[in-house]
């Protein structure tokens, strides 16, 4: 048995230490938002926070985040209002959409880190994030949209 | 291989079949289809409204639409687009337009142009244009009749004006809802008139694309996510070299 908290609740799961977390989340729980692209760490669609840090589900045993707060992208908000996701909408980023839930993790922990990130800090934070659909322009743009939103839900809320 | 275990099965989202069915029970109102020839589908034909196997549409007492879109949404719009044809002929609008995706069946959804049930190319939209349109259309057309027939007009006196009919000389209204049952008895009209394109309200238009809520919160299903009941899960071992 592991124990971790995913998107806040905690969670006893039966499942061999080395078991991918990925296939903890959409296997064992029915968390299927976060995707397998490439099970190797390469492409980044299986992107969730592991105490707030995007982390590739995929190659990530479930004993190394065993205690540690998992957010999927299910647990991103309650109403797909974290201001990543209102401005994906906004912009329709997603084409087929595959890659996005893993995309939108790693853009929200960008703007986690850094509130207005520049092209070349999105770039350096995106790299890791493959799409087949090409539609980097547009995530560049969302995330700039969404730094945009949040920083005007943080000046609006204080 | 490397592993091979059965997966728990979800909800299957609502057939075609059960809709049209439970559609009927409700008494839901007009059903329209387009498909000619007419031939492989015939046993669904049976359902008295639907005349056709394919494509069509269902306003319900609610002014509702509902649409089959037998082009898969895989990220190149068509949740969107088709709804954006219907609702331009028929002039509702486009939020009453549900869309149904149609299930895996070549005899019933088979590309009107190509003739087979598969899907690329560009071929969505230009190939389901044509049909898409006369079934709104058609509809369109139906309502416009029942409500002539309602206010004891000619037809040429009656216009559309986004879910309702309007007689035109003395300005009367009747909701698309108020009219589904008279108009569901009506003759299908099999050459109704087009729109023009300059009286196209959302076609040729940036439309937001209704998949993306879905894609934004993990909630799309994709292919990846079916389970049905005794699944099992095979995935190729790769080496991990070329050598």
């Amino acid at each position: 048995m592991v124990s971790l908290t995913v998107n806040g609740k905690a969670q006893s799961i039966d499942a061999a230490p080395d078991m991918p977390l990925l296939w903890v989340l959409r296997e064992k729980l029915l968390l299927t938002g976060t995707k397998f692209g490439c099970g190797t760490a390469i492409c980044g669609s299986c992107t969730v926070h592991v105490d707030g840090q995007p982390v590739r589900s995929c190659t990530t045993p479930v004993s190394a985040v065993a205690g540690r707060a998992i957010t999927t992208i299910e647990g991103l908000s309650d109403k797909s209002d974290h201001p990543v996701q209102q401005a994906w909408m906004e912009v329709d980023v997603p084409q087929c959409g595959y890659c996005q839930s893993g995309q939108i993790m790693s853009a929200a922990a960008l703007l986690a880190q850094k509130a207005r990130p520049t092209d070349a800090d999105i770039d350096d934070a995106m790299t890791g994030n493959i799409c087949r659909c090409g539609t980097y322009p547009r995530i560049r743009a969302a995330i700039h949209r969404a730094a945009a939103l949040q920083a005007a839900t943080k000046k609006g809320g204080a | 291989m490397r592993t091979a275990r059965p997966r728990r099965p979800a909800a299957l989202p609502l057939s075609r079949r059960a809709m049209l069915q439970g559609g009927l029970v409700a008494g839901a109102g007009l059903l329209i289809g387009f498909r000619l020839p007419l031939g492989a589908g015939r046993a669904d034909a049976q359902t008295p409204g639907v005349f056709a196997p394919n494509q069509w549409l269902q306003i319900d007492r609610d002014g509702i639409v509902t649409i089959v879109n037998s082009v898969p949404e895989m990220g190149q719009g068509s949740l969107t687009t088709m709804p954006m044809i219907v609702a331009d002929e028929l002039d509702v609008d486009l939020p009453r337009v549900k869309v149904e995706q149609a299930p895996a069946n070549p005899k019933l959804y088979a590309n009107p142009v190509t003739g087979s049930q598969s899907f690329g190319g560009s071929r969505g939209v230009r190939d389901h244009l044509a049909m898409l349109r006369k079934a709104g259309a058609a509809a369109r057309e139906m309502l416009m009749q029942a409500g002539a027939n309602e206010w004891g007009v000619p037809l040429a006196e009656v216009d559309t004006d986004l879910d309702t009919v309007v007689h035109k000389p003395s300005g009367r209204r009747m909701p698309y809802r108020a009219l589904v049952d008279k108009a569901a008895q009506l003759p299908v009209p099999q050459n109704p008139r087009l729109k023009k394109p300059d009286q196209f309200r959302y076609m040729g238009k940036l439309m937001h694309r209704r998949d993306t809520p879905l894609k934004v919160n993990g909630s799309a299903v994709f292919g990846m996510d079916v389970v049905v009941p005794g699944m099992f899960i095979a995935s190729v071992d790769h080496g991990s070299s070329l050598a």
